[in-house]
């Protein structure tokens, strides 16, 4: 038992940055996205897994059950002032890295911008790689609403960064 | 000729792999004859594409020490279960402030009004109770959350949070911006009246139409969400149901 553990373990190890964009999607901050990460890790490990489900699915299906559950009531009620952009202390001294992080600011303030429920779609779509029968059912919504939430997000986001050019 | 109409959704759905066969193929033509269709195409895909450069860019950020110490650290066969300490931890750590504040809501209410009196919108009657006539119970009643509701010349509240506490009934979070001054409280709703439960005084004047920085800095507001609010707060079409129908379930 304690060998099959070990073994759960390494492998979500290995799955960790797939995760880690996964839970920085959902939270949109970094240090929420480790903390649900790690919250992931530990659940996975300490309980029974179905055993006719993928671990990259069942590990993404947990992150958003502790995610929707537990740390996003928090999440929203704390100053958002922080994102990504605002932490990662690049080094600006070309004009091309000044440029990329302008980009990756406006896009950042994009996202922040979408509803929650197109953002939690995209993140299942786009990063997690679901098809979109998985994460119709993950939501218990119509696939027909997924891809409307999904186009929504994506003509909104070209929308914001069309305004900043 | 006949010029299928290409939506949204489709070239979304093309984006992913998600059309049908037919439709993949028949899009894929329709992309390399229709210029304008390639350029709605190109636009959706770019968003696409600053999307995940933008969510990629936690790859470049530091982890946190716990998670990497938790990645480091196989378990063990003593190990019988892990808990998840960084929600738990935070919700156990303030359990026993959120259960005194409970208790200080009602003594709270009886010397605010002897202290405070009129002068404060905050300062709820015997026991927390807000008075029906008071502006803030209207705001409580019927303001949508995000809404600047005026309390008096110089005050405005504004509803920031709305949720089905954890004992059945709902509780709403809420600012109040008076001069320079800004405070933030919590109210739930008890039979046909809104009860005070926790305030918080002296905070930075929130700004910007979606924050909530008042109660971000307040421990205690923290603190009895955390006791309280397990779930997630109600949506928009929610809570308008709830606002319509007089707060009834």
């Amino acid at each position: 038992m304690a060998r099959e553990r070990t073994e759960l373990h390494r492998d979500l190890v290995a799955l960790v940055p797939q995760l880690r964009r996964f839970a920085y999607a959902l939270t949109r901050h970094a240090d929420d996205a480790d903390d649900l990460v790690q919250a992931t890790m530990e659940r996975v490990l300490s309980r029974p897994m179905p055993d006719d489900v993928e671990l990259v699915k069942w590990m993404f299906r947990v992150s958003r059950n502790i995610w929707i559950d537990d740390l996003r009531s928090r999440k929203v009620r704390r100053d958002a002032a922080m994102d990504i952009a605002a932490e990662n202390e690049l080094d600006v001294s070309t004009e091309d890295r000044v440029a990329a992080q302008a980009a990756l600011r406006r896009t950042q303030e994009g996202i922040n911008a979408l509803p929650e429920d197109q953002r939690e779609v995209l993140a299942m779509v786009a990063i997690a790689g679901m098809a979109y029968r998985e994460a119709a059912e993950a939501l218990s919504i119509p696939i027909g609403t997924v891809m409307s939430r999904l186009a929504r997000a994506r003509a909104a986001l070209a929308a914001h960064l069309e305004a900043a050019t | 000729m006949s010029e299928r109409m290409w939506t949204d959704e489709q070239l979304s759905a093309f984006l992913d792999g998600e059309l049908a066969g037919a439709d993949m193929d028949a899009l894929a033509h329709a992309l390399e004859a229709d210029a304008g269709l390639a350029a709605r195409m190109e636009r959706l895909g770019s968003a696409n594409t600053a999307y995940l450069g933008a969510v990629g860019a936690i790859d470049d950020t530091p982890m946190k020490t716990n998670l990497k110490a938790a990645m480091e650290t196989p378990p063990t066969a003593k190990v019988i279960a892990f808990k998840p300490r960084s929600i738990s931890a935070f919700v156990m750590e303030h359990r026993a402030i959120a259960a005194s504040l409970l208790c200080a809501a009602g003594v709270f209410g009886l010397m605010s009004t002897m202290t405070r009196g009129a002068e404060d919108p905050l300062a709820p009657g015997a026991d927390g109770q807000i008075m029906a006539s008071s502006p803030i119970y209207r705001m409580l009643e019927s303001g949508r959350t995000g809404e600047v509701v005026t309390i008096s010349a110089s005050a405005s509240a504004t509803p920031r949070l709305t949720f089905a506490s954890d004992d059945g009934g709902f509780c709403r979070q809420f600012d109040l911006v008076s001069g320079e001054s800004a405070s933030a409280a919590i109210a739930c709703r008890e039979g046909d009246g809104w009860k005070t439960q926790v305030v918080a005084y002296g905070l930075p004047k929130p700004s910007g139409d979606f924050q909530t920085a008042s109660a971000g800095k307040s421990e205690a507001l923290e603190a009895f969400l955390d006791q309280r609010m397990s779930g997630a707060p109600m949506n928009a079409e929610d809570e308008a149901k709830l606002l319509e129908g007089g707060w009834k379930r």
